[in-house]
């Protein structure tokens, strides 16, 4: 409950939509180095998100399992899109690690 | 009829870490979703939203694509923005790093923590005025 105190930041969702939106044969290391961070740290940022965006996922399928109505058959619909999105842009990076993720997604 | 609660159901399945992140994604889920769609006039207030949209021509914000590829831009981003980044000392931020639509939904997101921190506040208080501190979840 005390976690909501703590301050935090919207940067990786900023960071994220610079490496998407990056032409650079390495977008991470180019964000990496536009934020003045280590190239691992975004790394390891990423991974983490996109377990976060797993989970997400996740739950929205459940809540559709539940709770069959519109809004929430739109709602999965969108993260499918978006999901299928991420999937194709991460699998450009050629980050093994991150593209094991979407390997893995099953398991959430 | 189940007692199982969707809401808790979902809360049960995150993970350790991700707590926290999935209880505010879980709010905004009852009351709007980060579905993705470009923020306008209904969600940004009158006196705003001309400051906004000068403030969005001037910085690089968008996502050049589809429209579907940029409310999946949209929604990914908003996700992701949920999930704590820690700043670094040295991180370096400049004016073309604002991103006005994850400003303006990070605002709603700030605005239900501290929502869900007073509601949270009183449920302690209420409990320790009853002298039901030691509740556990079945008699909570």
């Amino acid at each position: 409950m005390f976690a909501f105190t703590k301050k935090q930041s919207y940067l990786l969702g900023v960071m994220l939509k610079c490496v998407l939106k990056s032409k650079d044969s390495d977008p991470i290391g180019q964000v990496a180095r536009e934020f003045n961070i280590s190239r691992q740290t975004l790394f390891d940022g990423l991974s983490s998100g996109i377990d976060f965006w797993l989970q997400c996922k996740e739950i929205t399928h459940i809540a559709q399992a539940k709770a069959n109505n519109e809004n929430v058959t739109r709602l999965n619909g969108l993260f499918e899109q978006a999901h299928s999105f991420l999937k194709n842009k991460i699998c450009g990076l050629n980050e093994k690690d991150l593209d094991d993720k979407f390997v893995d997604e099953l398991n959430y | 009829m189940s007692n199982q609660y969707l809401y808790g159901e979902l809360l049960v399945k995150a993970s350790e870490k991700f707590e926290e992140s999935v209880l505010v994604f879980l709010e905004m889920l009852k009351i709007f979703f980060p579905e993705g769609s470009k923020f306008d006039e209904n969600w940004i207030p009158m006196s705003h939203f001309d400051l906004f949209k000068n403030i969005d021509s001037s910085l690089v914000t968008g996502f050049e694509g589809s429209a579907e590829d940029q409310t999946s831009c949209n929604l990914l981003t908003r996700v992701f923005s949920l999930f704590p980044f820690n700043q670094q000392p040295d991180m370096s931020l400049n004016r073309d790093n604002i991103d006005m639509d994850l400003s303006v939904f990070m605002t709603y997101a700030h605005t239900l923590k501290s929502q869900m921190h007073f509601v949270f506040e009183t449920i302690l208080y209420k409990l320790f005025r009853s002298d039901r501190a030691e509740a556990d979840t079945k008699t909570f």
